[in-house]
């Protein structure tokens, strides 16, 4: 198996379920010809086509309600916001519109849709390119919010972010883009949503973390002696109480 | 100094782009046929069907605002002024296009299918109203102005990377036309040539803020322009001049010439919702004098003139709209409430577990 990094495994993820499911389409601004600003979409528009990778025009409000649209066409969207910092623009298609459509159409229509962005601090990028407001986020209700914390979790989650019947917010962290490495296999399995991962059980301490924190903790069975069981939240919402 | 030799327009264009916005009308205020009818309204008959669905939706409109009066029914945002807007949009769809309504467009929700009650149902608070009996894929009432005009160039998008030659029908008002929402929209549908058409129903009045203080441009049409499509300018209460200048539209669109925005001008008889008092920025002269502009005595007027109508079928219209939504209203009254855990229902396909707690909480039912 290769040994690829966190946004490689995205990029393997976005190509993979491009191949399988020609409703998928991928848009943002600079996702095409550029690939990505972190390179996340490299390749896929030689590959699908400009018709199914769009370079978008700078439009972030529009890049979440397209999604909205095309989903409720039975499309299955993938919009990329360039940074957390700009998904601001977006937040009145997630809250009116993309977490409700099924329930305020009483399941008539749906929303399928995967709306994906850098998050999180730690690569020296200025003002509101560091951005961590996923709390926000994970307090609307119809909506999922996954943060993957390693190349495998970042290749299965967002597999079943793409294939899931509901709108899920993506936040990749960038810290973890290039250091973050893992085995991944690009067999098109997914990982299931709305479960905790438990990394290691323990006796005395339960560690939650999602992200790039999870990197920062190191090894939790090591320290200071206390049999921490360690989750691991790839579902950041809704929250898995049963697994603490 | 005498050093110019050649004309500066040779070198430096003085002018770069031109624009015009053309304006469509057929029927003169008092019911005349001011040019030929077109072809898209090749007989009486489909003259009569727009009529008897402008009078439906008037007498649907005025019952809702009583029925919001006595109590049965929340806050509801009148039509009344508006209905050759919506129905002069809907009678040029097919069912297979797609409709994004905004919430004012009763009539063209009704000639879509969808039911008196449902529409109720809605204004009375039950989303259940939006499972409507309408063609499955059209949208619901979209409140937040102008925020569907992103979904509408999403569904365009859709058509055209399936090859379907399907239209989307986007219902904006003059107030979206400030929104970024529309723009970023018309913008992209410019650029991807979607078939994609919007409407503008300029009433004239956003709530309280009149055009003026809306827009400084001559036309809405003209936004169109900003984003590289054709727009036109119609008179929004001459069903005809809508209804024919919307066939064009979707014509176009269908068949790849790209989007098109059609701005139909018309005026807001009734206050913006039931909520609100329109007596508290306009007044009454305004209002008064915009009556004789209505879309419905107009037709009535020309069809009347044309031998086409009397006061027989007037009549009989009368008594059938009246019964028919009477018998909406009563069939929307027997309609029980929704249980407060159905709140859960719809929330996801598959209910996460963190919500199953929630809602076994709500049926009183214990868990872990």
């Amino acid at each position: 198996m290769p040994e690829v990094t966190l946004v490689e495994a995205v990029n393997l993820a976005l190509a993979r379920a491009m191949q399988e499911d020609p409703n998928v389409v991928v848009f943002g601004e600079d996702v095409g010809v550029n690939g990505g600003v972190f390179r996340a979409t490299a390749g896929l528009q030689r590959r699908f086509g400009p018709a199914r990778v769009m370079d978008m025009p700078v439009s972030e409000l529009l890049i979440s309600g397209l999604c909205v649209g095309m989903a409720a066409q039975g499309l299955k969207p993938v919009g990329e916001i360039q940074f957390m910092g700009f998904i601001y623009p977006c937040i009145d298609q997630l809250v009116n519109h993309a977490s409700r459509l099924r329930n305020r159409t009483q399941g008539r229509l749906n929303c399928p849709m995967v709306l994906r962005t850098p998050c999180g601090a730690g690569i020296r990028a200025p003002e509101h390119h560091s951005e961590s407001t996923e709390a926000m986020l994970a307090h609307i209700p119809g909506l999922r919010v996954v943060v993957p914390s390693s190349p495998e979790r970042a290749y299965g989650l967002l597999l079943a972010a793409i294939r899931d019947p509901d709108p899920v917010v993506f936040l990749e962290p960038t810290r973890l883009y290039r250091s973050a490495k893992g085995q991944v296999e690009d067999n098109g399995e997914a990982l299931p949503l709305d479960v905790a991962f438990v990394l290691k059980e323990g006796r005395d301490v339960t560690l939650v973390s999602w992200g790039a924190m999870l990197k920062d903790k190191g090894d939790p069975g090591g320290r200071r002696g206390a049999r921490r069981r360690r989750h691991r939240r790839g579902g950041d919402r809704p929250c898995h109480a049963q697994a603490l | 100094m005498a050093m110019a030799t050649k004309s500066r327009a040779d070198e430096i264009p003085t002018i770069v782009a031109r624009f015009e916005v053309r304006r469509r009308g057929y029927l003169s205020l008092d019911g005349a046929m001011l040019d030929q009818a077109p072809d898209s309204i090749p007989d009486f008959a489909s003259l009569i069907a727009l009529y008897r669905a402008m009078v439906l939706t008037r007498t649907f409109d005025l019952k809702a605002v009583s029925l919001q009066r006595t109590g049965p029914l929340g806050t509801y945002a009148v039509s009344l002024g508006q209905e050759a807007v919506s129905v002069g949009v809907a009678s040029a769809m097919r069912q297979e296009d797609v409709l994004l309504p905004s919430y004012r467009d009763n009539g063209a929700l009704l000639w879509r299918g969808v039911k008196m009650e449902e529409i109720l149902l809605y204004w009375g608070g039950d989303e259940r109203g939006n499972h409507s009996s309408g063609p499955a894929h059209d949208f619901p009432f979209c409140i937040p102005v102008g925020s569907q005009a992103p979904h509408a160039a999403g569904v365009a998008y859709a058509f055209k990377l399936r090859k379907e030659p399907r239209v989307a029908l986007c219902l904006l008002g003059d107030g979206a036309t400030s929104k970024g929402d529309a723009y970023e929209a018309m913008n992209f549908a410019g650029i991807y040539e979607l078939p994609l058409v919007f409407v503008v129903s300029n009433n004239q009045w956003a709530i309280s803020v009149a055009l003026r203080l809306q827009t400084a441009c001559e036309t809405l049409a003209q936004k169109a322009v900003a984003a590289g499509f054709p727009g036109e300018q119609v008179d929004g209460n001459d069903v005809i001049a809508v209804h024919d200048a919307v066939e064009e539209a979707i014509a176009g669109a269908r068949s790849g010439e790209g989007p098109r925005l059609v701005e139909a001008v018309t005026y807001r008889l009734g206050d913006h919702t039931t909520a609100d008092d329109a007596a508290r920025y306009r007044s009454p002269e305004e209002v008064q004098a915009r009556w004789k502009e209505e879309p419905i005595a107009r037709l009535r007027a020309y069809l009347v003139s044309q031998k086409a109508w009397g006061k027989a079928e007037e009549e009989r219209l009368s008594a059938e709209c009246q019964t028919r939504v009477e018998a909406a209203v009563e069939r929307y009254l027997a309609i029980g409430p929704r249980a407060p855990v159905t709140m859960f229902d719809h929330l996801y396909a598959k209910l996460p577990d963190a919500y199953t707690g929630q809602r076994d909480e709500l049926t009183g039912a214990s868990h872990a």
